[in-house]
């Protein structure tokens, strides 16, 4: 079935849903913690505004995007099982069709929310007055890996969310996940791989070092972390194509 | 005959039970198929793999004509609407977008819409959240849904289930009206009798998986034969004449007889001396034919 006709579908299917108010209410809570960490920085920390707040907003994310990619995930999956939709749905739609569609919707949705945040930062930086060039490429760098992560998640949770009918089971994965997020910089490195939700930190163009004798934070641009994106993106296809196949074998 | 569903070997196993068994389904074209069977016989497993929904374990499915796979799957069921167990919704949209979805998947006009809604006479709440529907609603909107795009065969599993006396009615006369009005084929589904005796111009009987009957209502009807009963002067000397008849609480149950033979069978007792004391019709009711057939009571 053509793609963008699916799509198309999952928005209509969408209506009254308003998935999109969780992800604006989720920007507009990382905006205004970003505007409340620099109320009273002085000049030379506002030098630094592009990097804190690209570290800032992907540690941020590690916590609030599992949750929040949960909540999303699971209202669209939710509609399928209510009122079993999916006998008649798939006597006309190929499961494999609305796996995709339903994958897009939710990747649109995560884009939006991350596009969000970099226009947040933009202007943040234009009112506050940071005095370093835009860095683009951080800010590129930014949206890809902090997208690639998203739709990570937005995939496992909709594989349990589409296999499950009891949305407990998405949401509190979400949860546990934002949770390990938290938790994941005191893993050892190794392990920290293993939680998908350390890929915000670990994929971030911007890390952070902290003098303890002076009792200062800089940021510092990072080289790109190719071994961690290639590992995401091949775990990201091996779920993708995994979790596909499950799905189409599903009966209903 | 042209057949519009027909199976060879269907059958779906779970580990060790066996829902259907090597099942030889044929539905004829233009008239109502009622699948009969008690509870958990395997009739909504049947349904599930002719609509794509449940794979079979082995046997193959013919729909219109055509071998069903995975691959023509799709557009073979363009042609088919189906409503299997409960009804199948949205419940955050309202019956006409629930419509929308199903027009848009078959690429169908917009009017298709109304014309389904006013099939089922929900053309006034069209604009009405499905999940605020009643289950009468709900069902006819899954029919309405079945009935887009003019299918050539629908599917129909219990569709009477959880209805009001009222809505049962209604359902009934809307099944029985599709192969005139519209020119559809219907395969019913019903664990009641007298449901699929009112509907049904065929019947399938389903017993544990496997089909024990598959014939027309009419063929059905005539298991129901009747015989003749007697009660004479002397019963040990009438049987022994009569070497077919029964024993039962002292009459004589005799098999079914051509009226020649019944003639013969009372001028012998008459020459033999033995007088007919008592003589009465027996006829095996449609209840006692389900029940031999399945092993059940039937629901009536
Ligand atoms: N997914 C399944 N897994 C295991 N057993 C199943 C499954 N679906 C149906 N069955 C079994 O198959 C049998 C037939 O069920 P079903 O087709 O629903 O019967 P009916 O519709 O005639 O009441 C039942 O015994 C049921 O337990
Ligand atoms: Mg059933």
């Amino acid at each position: 079935m053509n793609a963008m006709k699916a799509l198309k579908l999952e928005f209509y299917k969408a209506r009254r849903k308003r998935y999109w108010l969780i992800a604006a209410a989720i920007s507009a809570v990382q905006a205004l913690w970003l505007i409340w960490g620099l109320r009273n920085m002085d000049a030379s920390q506002l030098a630094q505004g592009y990097l804190h707040s690209l570290y800032q907003f992907a540690v941020l994310n590690s916590i609030v995007l599992p949750v929040m990619t949960g909540v999303l995930v699971s209202r669209m999956c939710d509609i399928e099982h209510k009122g079993s939709a999916l006998r008649t749905l798939f006597t006309m739609q190929p499961s494999g069709s609305l796996f995709d569609a339903k994958f897009f919707c939710a990747g649109i949705h995560l884009a939006a929310v991350v596009g969000f945040q970099i226009a947040t930062i933009l202007m943040v930086g234009q009112i506050k007055g940071f005095s370093t060039p835009k860095p683009a490429g951080a800010l590129v760098w930014y949206f890809g890996s902090q997208l690639l992560c998203s739709l990570f998640l937005a995939l496992f949770l909709q594989i349990l969310a589409l296999r499950h009918i009891n949305q407990f089971i998405p949401l509190s994965a979400g949860l546990i996940t934002g949770f390990l997020g938290l938790m994941a910089m005191f893993f050892p490195e190794g392990v920290m791989r293993l939680v998908p939700s350390a890929y915000y930190g670990l994929l971030s163009p911007v890390h952070m070092d902290w003098n303890r004798a002076a009792r200062t934070v800089s940021y510092y641009q990072v080289p790109f972390p190719i071994m961690d994106c290639m590992l995401l993106t091949a775990a990201l296809v091996i779920l993708y194509w995994f979790g596909r196949k499950q799905f189409m074998k599903r009966e209903v | 005959m042209d057949y519009c569903i027909t199976t060879e070997n269907l059958t779906k196993r779970y580990g060790q039970e066996i829902p259907v068994n090597h099942i030889h389904l044929a539905v004829p074209a233009g008239a109502v198929y009622g699948f009969l069977g008690p509870n958990g016989a395997g009739k909504t497993t049947t349904m599930k793999m002719l609509l794509g929904l449940v794979h079979p374990t082995e046997g193959s499915i013919s729909v219109l004509g055509q071998n069903v796979n995975e691959k023509n799957r799709l557009s073979i069921l363009r042609k088919v609407g189906s409503l299997i167990e409960s009804p199948s919704y949205y419940g955050h949209l309202t019956a006409r977008e629930n419509l929308e979805i199903v027009r848009s998947l078959r690429n169908l006009p917009k009017g298709e819409i109304d014309e389904a809604l006013d099939a089922v006479r929900l053309t006034g709440t069209g604009n009405k959240q499905a999940a605020k529907f009643s289950l009468g609603m709900k069902q006819r909107l899954g029919i309405a849904a079945a009935l887009m795009g003019r299918p050539k065969l629908m599917i129909l599993d219990e569709p009477t289930n959880g209805l009001d006396p009222a809505g049962i009615q209604e359902m009934r006369k809307l099944i029985k009206s599709l192969p005139a009005q519209y020119g559809i084929t219907v395969m019913v589904s019903s664990h009641l009798l007298s449901e699929i005796d009112q509907i049904a111009d065929y019947v399938g009987i389903i017993r544990k998986g496997e089909l024990v009957f598959q014939d027309t209502l009419a063929a059905l009807h005539a298991k129901s034969n009747c015989r003749l009963a007697l009660r004479t002067s002397n019963n040990e000397g009438a049987a022994a004449l009569l070497p077919k008849a029964k024993h039962a609480e002292g009459w004589l149950i005799l098999p079914q007889l051509t009226d020649e033979k019944a003639a013969a069978a009372s001028l012998l007792l008459a020459q033999k001396g033995i007088g007919i004391v008592r003589m009465e019709v027996r006829e095996k009711s449609l209840e006692d034919i389900f029940l031999e057939m399945t092993g059940t009571e039937a629901a009536l």
